[in-house]
């Protein structure tokens, strides 16, 4: 308590030195004039009350004196001889100096650089006007799911929702640049123009589309990003009102110019373009088709719960209304920044958490490292104390050089953090919101002072404490040995290395279930063998990736080829399941759902799905032949063969009648992680995109090349997108996992080390400080195992009980990964064992080191030093 | 006037400041002012000597001080007791009646 007191004004009065002297002389002249003049009052000359005023006084510049002494005590002017005192103190133990300084640097940076994630993603806001005004839009099916809206609902969403200043609808697409070398293609924008006025967005240069342009059902304008812009048209002003001629037949005006910021809805995206949808896209017929994306900006004073209601009760009214053609439950509306980073958030605050506690061990270590110390002070603690120094005054000193360490720690540990947070910018999946924005900023640097200072208070606190309780007698009486004191701390830093090794094993439990998730995950069966399989996206003219299919199986060598509208395991953001019924329509209350793609005949040969039962359509059925995969048969036709069933799907009639010819293997589709679902295949027609998929025993670079040659050859004007190894899709699907992983193990591994450093110093010291008994045993006839036991088993004391503690503090987190953990419990008993015998290992060896030192210890030179 | 002063007692200083606060926060001067009326005068303090005691008991957490306006509307220092004064001036006030039965005992029976 009183302690509490002494530190809330040492902290209210720091820094104000000058002030408290001004304060004192103030106060006594304050004295003197009023007896000056009540001298006067009561008849006595000026000048005569004055001197009586002063005789009275005493001695005016004594008493001054006194008065500083005993309150400068506690002033700014001691504080700067405690720095200064400390500064010389570290400096004169380099050795100290440098290991508490390193620690405290890789627990700072490492925090510094994880804050710049979480400030950069989760607290800085998004880059617009008022930006927790615009939400995300989905409807949801009657599983919750959300999915996306078509063209149709979203014209009545617009005439009807009051709760939105605006409302805007937008999908991918691709088109093929000319570009300055060879063609580009190019991802940009299908967007109401409205997107513009949601975002509260402005172009540098020219204009945004008008409504009217929106209306239209052709393509004729386009807003161009920055990057874009300066690529493949070298920054030229004069572009805005010129025509572009794309893919050989559309014709696109140039209307304007985004400014280098603005990246909607995602880097990828470098041009903007009406919508342009299609008559058929607004009849009540095409209801469910969807593909595409909305977001709104809530009216003033609108809440989003009031947004949520009415966009639910549209939605009701449109299923009342449509019951065959539609089939949804409500809508959702998310904030935009919670839809960006929500995915995101789980991992970010697991790594905070994880690189806290490696601060906290890193304090730990430092506050080991100062009780030493503390210990061999103790003689000149006693003579401060003697010499009339308060204990508060012992600890001030004693904390100002913790204070001092930890920010020389932080100041190396912003600069880790510059290095550390490019590292992991680079190392991150690149779908990881708001990439680009993270940086060490002034908010993380405001947060790593504020670290940096609790860090110094909080491993210095329970020293400073521990050292300014001087037993003054036993002290100065003693030979310089601290014999008794040395115990007491012997027991505090025993309680900071078993807290070490429990922290250590909880992120090594922590880091070793996701290594085992993401080892099952690599080895998980996909259905496909990865290997020497390729995807690109290619374009939506028919002819075009029919004939480039063709072109490419004609190669020579060993090349196949097929198409696909979904290709497996670059997981998709949708891909919603359809409902089916066979031998009729479905209605709604239908239970069978399933993923329908379409694909070329050859797709299943060069994905080496085998062929399970039955046939596979021919190249020119029309569409009315189907294949199912094995899924789908187990869990809808358990009993039966699902061949020459037919079946309708959702929003079909009765004469979309198709027949089931043929089974195959099941293929992971969406994620490694996600089980086979079931999936119809059909023949494929001529969809909006598709992905050329090829195999080979070449590699990506030959493979590239011979894609983009045939590409070129097939029409020039044409160019497939990016070409990427099946592998390489796989890497980027496990991206998150891999991130996740890599950075736990990582901050476990730092874990482990400071807490084999922390068992090691505080064996190593033990045994300095025995050296004497040791010495007397072992005179005394004590073999060397008996003290190399002896040593030993002290230190693996700590370790099996911090092991223990670790493991029951385990088991109780552990649970928080659940959802990071794919086929392992968070308990997982394989893993826990491992880690804790990779403690005791890792324990032994630091305990054995000390321990073998204790057995060199020459008993006449121990008894001699005496 | 009085005819004789007396000497203060050793560490009797701070019990008496201690007392004169127990009723309303006063500056220094008018601590000087308030020792020197309930006394009938005959205890005077060296003025001066009264600032270092304040100071410490300050910094014993005994008295609180916080500036303010004098009656004169001059910026003056006012000193209040604390809740650990208030147990001091107890405790210290018992040890001085202790102390003064037991010389007045010792006066009596010479």
């Amino acid at each position: 308590m009183k302690l509490w007191l002494h530190l809330r004004r040492w902290w209210r009065s720091f820094g104000q030195h000058r002030v408290v002297k001004d304060d004192i002389d103030d106060e006594l002249h304050f004295h003197m004039e009023m007896r000056t003049a009540e001298n006067v009052a009561s008849g006595m000359s000026p000048d005569q009350a004055a001197r009586e005023a002063r005789k009275r006084f005493g001695n005016f510049q004594s008493v001054r004196e006194e008065c500083r002494d005993t309150r400068g005590a506690s002033f700014g002017e001691t504080i700067i001889q405690d720095v200064r005192f400390g500064a010389r103190m570290l400096r004169k133990k380099p050795g100290f100096t440098a290991i508490a300084i390193l620690t405290l640097t890789l627990g700072i940076g490492a925090n510094t650089a994880i804050f710049s994630f979480i400030n950069a993603i989760l607290l800085r806001s998004l880059p617009y006007d008022e930006p927790d005004r615009i939400v995300q839009i989905w409807e949801r099916d009657m599983r919750g799911t959300s999915i996306n809206t078509s063209p149709r609902n979203f014209v009545d969403f617009r005439t009807e929702a009051r709760s939105f200043q605006g409302l805007a609808v937008y999908r991918p697409v691709f088109w093929v640049f000319p570009g300055i070398q060879e063609p580009e293609r190019v991802q940009g924008l299908r967007a109401s123009p409205a997107l513009f006025s949601v975002l509260r967005a402005n172009p540098i240069l020219g204009r945004i589309p008008t409504a009217e342009e929106d209306a239209l059902d052709h393509d004729t304008v386009m807003v161009l990003s920055h990057r874009l812009w300066q690529r493949h048209f070298g920054g030229r002003t004069n572009i805005i009102g010129s025509t572009l001629t794309l893919e050989g037949s559309t014709t696109f005006t140039v209307i304007g110019v985004m400014p280098p910021g603005f990246n909607f809805p995602n880097p990828q995206t470098e041009f903007w373009m009406p919508t342009a949808f299609r008559s058929r896209h607004l009849k009540d017929s095409a209801r469910a088709v969807r593909g595409h994306e909305m977001i709104g900006r809530l009216a003033t004073g609108v809440p989003i719960e009031q947004a949520r209601a009415e966009m639910d009760s549209i939605v009701q009214r449109i299923v009342k209304q449509f019951p065959n053609t539609d089939q949804i439950a409500g809508a959702k509306v998310i904030p935009l920044h919670e839809e960006i980073t929500g995915n995101f958030q789980p991992t970010l605050l697991i790594l905070f958490g994880a690189v806290g506690l490696v601060l906290l061990i890193a304090c730990a270590n430092v506050a080991n490292l100062l009780l030493v110390r503390s210990v061999t002070r103790q003689k000149e603690m006693a003579i401060r104390s003697a010499l009339g120094a308060s204990r508060i005054r012992i600890i001030r000193q004693l904390l100002a050089e913790s204070v001092l360490l930890s920010l020389a720690g932080g100041i190396a540990g912003v600069l880790l953090a510059f290095w550390l947070t490019h590292l992991l910018v680079t190392l991150a999946p690149s779908n990881v919101p708001r990439l680009a924005e993270i940086r060490v900023d002034r908010v993380a640097l405001v947060f790593t002072f504020a670290v940096s200072l609790l860090t110094g208070i909080f491993s210095g606190l329970f020293p400073a404490i521990h050292a300014s309780k001087v037993d003054l007698l036993g002290t100065l009486n003693d030979g310089g040995k601290g014999s008794s004191g040395g115990l007491r701390s012997q027991r505090a830093r025993s309680i900071l290395v078993i807290a070490q090794i429990a922290v250590a094993l909880v992120l090594l439990v922590g880091a070793g279930l996701l290594v085992k998730s993401l080892v099952r995950l690599q080895s998980v069966d996909l259905g496909f063998d990865p290997k020497g399989l390729y995807f690109a996206d290619v374009d939506t003219k028919c002819d075009f990736p029919v004939q480039l299919k063709q072109r490419i199986e004609a190669l020579s060598g060993d090349y196949s080829a097929g198409l696909v509208i979904l290709p497996p395991c670059p997981a998709r953001k949708f891909f919603s399941s359809i409902s089916f019924a066979v031998e009729r329509p479905p209605v709604p209350g239908d239970s069978l759902y399933a993923m329908r793609n379409d694909v070329s005949t050859s797709y299943f040969k060069t994905m080496g799905i085998p062929l399970l039962k039955g046939r596979i359509f021919t190249e020119e059925d029309p569409q009315r032949e189907m294949v199912i995969n094995d899924t789908l048969a187990r869990r809808y036709f358990p009993n039966e063969d699902p061949i020459g069933k037919r079946i309708v799907f959702e929003g079909g009639t009765i004469s979309n009648l198709c027949t089931i010819v043929g089974i195959v293997r099941s293929v992971r589709q969406t994620s490694p992680a996600k089980p086979a679902a079931p999936e119809f295949f059909r023949r494929i027609g001529c969809p909006l995109s598709m992905t050329l998929v090829v195999r080979s025993h070449s590699d990506l670079k030959t493979v590239s090349t011979a894609i983009r040659r045939e590409a070129r050859l097939v029409d020039s004007t044409l160019a497939v997108g990016e070409i990427k190894s099946a592998e390489m899709n796989l890497a980027r699907t496990l991206a998150e996992q891999k991130f996740r992983m890599t950075l736990l193990s990582g901050l476990a591994l730092t874990a482990l080390l400071l807490a084999a450093i922390g068992i090691y110093g505080i064996l190593a010291y033990a045994v300095t400080q025995r050296t004497h008994e040791i010495g007397i045993r072992m005179a005394l006839g004590a073999p060397r195992s008996n003290v190399l036991w002896l040593v030993f088993r002290q230190g693996m004391k700590l370790a099996i009980i911090g092991v223990g503690l670790g493991v029951i503090a385990a088991l109780g987190l552990s649970r928080f990964m659940t959802s990071f953990l794919f086929e392992v419990t968070p308990t997982d008993p394989l893993t826990f064992f491992g880690i804790a015998l990779l403690l005791f290992t890792i324990a032994s060896i630091a305990c054995w080191l000390p321990a073998r030192r204790a057995t060199k210890v020459d008993p006449m030179v121990a008894l001699r030093c005496e | 006037m009085p005819t004789t002063k007396a000497e203060l007692l050793q560490g009797t200083l701070d019990l008496l400041i201690l007392t004169t606060l127990q009723a309303d926060p006063l500056h220094g001067y008018g601590i000087a002012q308030k020792l020197q009326q309930r006394s009938d005068d005959v205890l005077v303090v060296e003025e001066g000597s009264l600032y270092p005691a304040l100071y410490r008991m300050e910094e014993k957490g005994w008295i609180d001080a916080e500036w303010g306006k004098s009656e004169n509307n001059r910026r003056a220092k006012f000193y209040s007791l604390t809740r650990s004064g208030r147990k001091q001036l107890k405790e210290e006030t018992a040890i001085w009646e202790r102390v003064c039965r037991a010389i007045t005992l010792v006066l009596q029976t010479a």
